[in-house]
C-alpha cells in the first residue's frame, strides 16, 4: 500500500473519528454537564517564572508510573516464563 | 503483505536512514508532546497551537508504521500472536483519546479559535472530556513507550555515534 494512499486512509478515519466525537456533544450527559457552573478554565493558568516547570511534573509522574508499571509487569512475566521454561528442562 | 507484526520492529530496518528517519520523528514527537501536555509551562495560546500541530508529526508517524498498521487490521485476531492482539487495540485507543483531546481541545479553544474569528465559550463537557482525555492520553503514552523501550534504549545507546545501526 502507498504512502498517499496510508495518508487518505488515515485522514479519512479522523474525520469520521472527529464527527462521532463531536456527537458526543449533544447526548444528554453533555447537557447535564453543562448545566452545572464551570468551575476551572484555562484562563487562570498564568504562572510566572520558574514555577512555570511545575506543568511537567504531571506529565512526566503520570507516564513514568504507566512506563515504569509496565516495564516491571513485563520483567516480571518474563522472568516467571523462563523460571517455568528451566522448570520444564 | 509481508507485515512485520510484533509491537516493536523485530527485523531489522531496510536502511540506517529509515531507522535514524523513525526515531528522529519519535523524539520530536515526544518533545511537542511534552510541552502539549504541559500548558502552566507554555500558556494557553502555545498550548492550543502545539496541540494542532502535533498531528502532523502523529501523522507521518501513523503513515511510516503504515505497514504494521495495515497488517494488523487486515488479518483476522486469530493469525496473530496475543501481545500484537494488545498493540492493535492499545494503539487504536491512544490514536482514539489523542483525537479526543485534540477535538475537546479546540471545543474549549481561548486563543486559537478566536484568533481565526470562531468564538466559542467556555463549556463544562468539553472541559471535561478534555481534562480526562489529556490524563488517560499521558498514561497510555508512558505504556506505549514502555511497550517499544528495548528500542528506545537501543537508540539512546547508538545516538552519540552518529546512529550507526544494525
Amino acid at each position: 500500500m502507498s504512502t498517499r494512499n496510508a495518508g487518505l486512509i488515515l485522514l479519512l478515519a479522523t474525520l469520521i473519528t472527529t464527527l462521532l466525537i463531536l456527537t458526543l456533544g449533544s447526548l444528554p450527559v453533555a447537557d447535564a454537564l453543562r448545566a452545572t457552573p464551570v468551575a476551572e478554565g484555562h484562563t487562570e493558568l498564568e504562572p510566572q517564572g520558574l514555577l512555570r516547570l511545575a506543568g511537567l511534573v504531571k506529565p512526566l509522574l503520570f507516564m513514568g508510573f504507566s512506563g515504569g508499571l509496565t516495564l516491571l509487569i513485563l520483567k516480571g512475566s518474563n522472568s516467571l516464563s523462563r523460571m517455568r521454561k528451566n522448570r520444564r528442562s | 503483505m509481508d507485515a512485520d507484526l510484533s509491537p516493536t520492529p523485530s527485523r531489522p530496518p531496510k536502511t540506517t536512514n529509515t531507522t535514524r528517519r523513525n526515531w528522529q520523528l519519535d523524539v520530536l514527537l515526544f518533545v511537542v508532546f511534552m510541552l502539549v501536555s504541559a500548558p502552566l509551562t507554555t500558556g494557553i495560546p502555545l498550548h492550543e497551537w502545539l496541540g494542532l500541530v502535533i498531528f502532523a508529526p502523529l501523522f507521518y508517524h501513523l503513515v511510516w508504521h503504515w505497514k504494521w498498521v495495515a497488517g494488523v487490521f487486515t488479518r483476522t485476531s486469530r493469525k496473530l500472536p496475543p501481545h500484537t492482539i494488545f498493540a492493535k487495540w492499545f494503539n487504536l485507543a491512544l490514536f482514539f483519546m489523542m483525537l479526543l483531546a485534540g477535538v475537546s481541545g479546540l471545543m474549549i479553544s481561548e486563543a486559537l479559535l478566536p484568533m481565526l474569528g470562531w468564538m466559542v465559550g467556555p463549556d463544562n463537557f468539553w472541559l471535561t472530556v478534555h481534562k480526562a482525555s489529556a490524563t488517560l492520553m499521558m498514561l497510555l503514552i508512558g505504556l506505549h513507550l514502555a511497550l517499544h523501550w528495548p528500542w528506545i534504549l537501543q537508540r539512546l545507546k547508538r545516538q552519540p555515534t552518529g546512529g550507526t545501526t544494525r
